[in-house]
């Protein structure tokens, strides 16, 4: 095969790799059912490092009883989908946890990151929210009460839109 | 000077005239010259692309919220195809800049790279995913193959081990313990690399390409097993630190890694000691001390020697060292030359420093150690220099 063919195939490649990681997320964004996860402060020198901060919610943690499981009915690695209850408000909370994916409801997908005297630790890939640098002190010197407005897909995949604050939307210039 | 001396030589036994001697070294000259001046060149270019990266990844990391999302997209997804374009113009196609090419074409892959952080900024990925990482690293990689392209390839081993560090303490808090089986995960993929790299010999074209993963394999290696010189690494017990901790399947998740990558090295190993791709008289000697390496290191992880281990891997650095002397020696490899010698040097400063430092006074200390530093850095430069001027009058296969 000669360079130019090589190269432009390899255009095309970037470009499906590219198109498809932004495709995914906007897919996310554009169809997936937005609720409110509330955030559990946590030790502001971790909190905010640098230029994004480090997000842990309430469902972070869950029980491993919620379900009628036991810990040592996962592992640490292992990929779970928990269910959600969404109030008025839009707030999700936890209401069970397992392993193949639920037929109806809101849920979310995530991975078992610790298992520990029968919590588990799930991280579910919204633990990052980036800022303009140097803004991170700025939410970190707000009231507490952090929520942050998700949009979770068919699938369970979890894409953060924004921050909120007491209610108020938080825009960084 | 080869070149210079050389025509002497034919001046002297009378098989060329004084006029054509002349010529000759005029030609030399010229030719000298122009290398010069390609060398220039392609160290401003260099440093211009390495400025260019260096700004798109903090334009990519001050997120800056002036310009929306979308234009910072199109600018560093326009910056990638229009420096990827160009590299390709000058070295590939018109060839009329190779050198400039070739580094556009790298500062490319880089942008490539920019260009996904970025994207995954805009979405608050996970700051620390290493599927990132191995975007990164899919997407460079077929302009190794297609294009022989040596400082990809390098760039292409960087990542990998960067993705496979965060891969496998992907569960892991990385403030944890568990950085300290850092070099043993790292001396795991050298020995892949090396195998795996050893493999690209066969396919015609990519001796240059091979060689950059082979040494980058090495190079990192050195690194590891100079970090387990020292207990911090080589001792720490991690199994019996993940019961104490109460964290389950720690230790399983680090030995799931280590083994796949050692099962992977020991199968591209032995298909060099097969093949011996290279085609070089040291291949097996090369592979086969790979291979003994990569096994007590994993005795070593798996069944921990205790407050020995350290000891050991100092009394099998020097003698790696030496190795590594020896092979570059052989195959008039001067970047071998200069890697052992580096790693020699270092590892002597180091060892001087932890045991003599609180036997010796402090001005004794300093003294002894400032001595043997510049007596020893002479007589290593020495060597080294007529090493290489040994190596330029051989032109053989190197690593």
């Amino acid at each position: 095969m000669n360079k130019k063919k090589s190269f432009l195939i390899i255009g095309i490649f970037w470009l499906i790799l590219i198109g498809g990681f932004i495709g995914l997320k906007e897919y996310t964004l554009q169809t997936g059912e937005e609720i409110f996860l509330k955030i559990i402060p946590v030790d502001p020198r971790d909190m905010f490092r640098g230029d994004y901060v480090v997000l842990r919610y309430d469902i972070s943690t869950i029980d491993a009883g919620i379900s009628g499981m036991k810990d040592s009915d996962f592992t640490v690695g292992e990929k779970v989908f928990v269910s959600m209850k969404v109030d008025k408000e839009k707030t999700g909370s936890a209401t069970g946890i397992s392993k193949q994916t639920p037929k109806n409801g809101v849920f979310i997908k995530g991975t078992i990151k610790n298992i520990s005297a029968n919590k588990l630790t799930i991280e579910y890939g919204i633990e990052s929210y980036f800022v303009p640098e140097g803004k991170g002190r700025e939410i970190e010197r707000q009231s507490s009460v952090l929520n942050a407005k998700v949009a979770v897909d068919g699938s369970g995949n979890a894409v953060i839109k924004s921050l909120f604050s007491n209610g108020q939307e938080i825009v960084l210039q | 000077m080869n070149d210079e001396n050389q025509i002497k030589k034919w001046l002297e036994s009378g098989i060329i005239n004084q006029e054509q001697a002349g010529k000759m070294l005029a030609d030399v000259n010229q030719k000298s010259a122009e290398e010069k001046s390609n060398k220039f060149i392609s160290a401003i270019s260099i440093i211009g692309a390495i400025l260019l990266g260096i700004g798109a990844i903090l334009f990519v990391g001050s997120n800056w919220k002036a310009l929306p999302n979308v234009i910072k997209v199109l600018i560093l997804l326009g910056s990638t195809a229009g420096s990827t374009y160009l590299g390709y113009l000058f070295k590939y196609d018109m060839k009329n800049l190779p050198r400039v090419g070739a580094t556009l074409f790298f500062l490319g892959s880089v942008l490539f790279g920019a260009s996904i952080f970025l994207i995954a900024q805009i979405y608050h990925v996970n700051a620390n995913a290493h599927i990132l990482i191995l975007i990164w690293l899919i997407g460079i990689l077929p302009l190794v193959f297609a294009f022989k392209s040596e400082s990809i390839a390098a760039l292409s081993a960087i990542l990998f081990y960067i993705w496979m560090m965060t891969y496998i303490f992907r569960n892991n808090d990385p403030n944890g313990y568990v950085w300290a089986s850092l070099p043993e995960i790292a001396l795991s993929s050298s020995a892949l690399i090396f195998g795996m790299g050893g493999l690209l010999y066969l396919k015609p074209g990519m001796q240059k390409v091979a060689r950059q993963f082979r040494l980058a394999s090495v190079k990192v290696a050195m690194l590891s097993l100079f970090l387990l010189t020292f207990k911090t690494f080589s001792e720490i017990d991690i199994h019996d630190h993940a019961y104490t901790l109460g964290v389950r399947s720690v230790g399983a998740q680090l030995n799931t890694g280590i083994m796949f990558f050692s099962v992977l090295a020991v199968l591209g190993l032995a298909a060099n000691l097969t093949l011996n791709p290279p085609k070089s008289k040291t291949n097996n000697q090369e592979t086969l001390l790979s291979l003994g390496l990569l096994i007590f290191m994993l005795i070593a992880f798996l069944f921990p020697l205790g407050s020995i281990t350290h000891l050991i891997y100092t009394l099998m650095f020097i003698p790696l060292t030496l190795a590594l002397l020896y092979f570059g020696y052989q195959r008039s490899d001067i970047e071998l030359v200069n890697t052992g010698t580096f790693w020699l040097a270092i590892f002597i400063l180091a060892k001087y420093f932890e045991y003599f430092m609180d036997l010796l006074g402090g001005s004794l200390f300093f003294i002894g150690g400032g001595l043997v530093l510049i007596v020893g850095g002479m007589e290593l430069e020495k060597k080294r220099r007529q090493i290489k001027q040994k190596f330029s009058h051989d032109n053989q296969t190197s690593l």
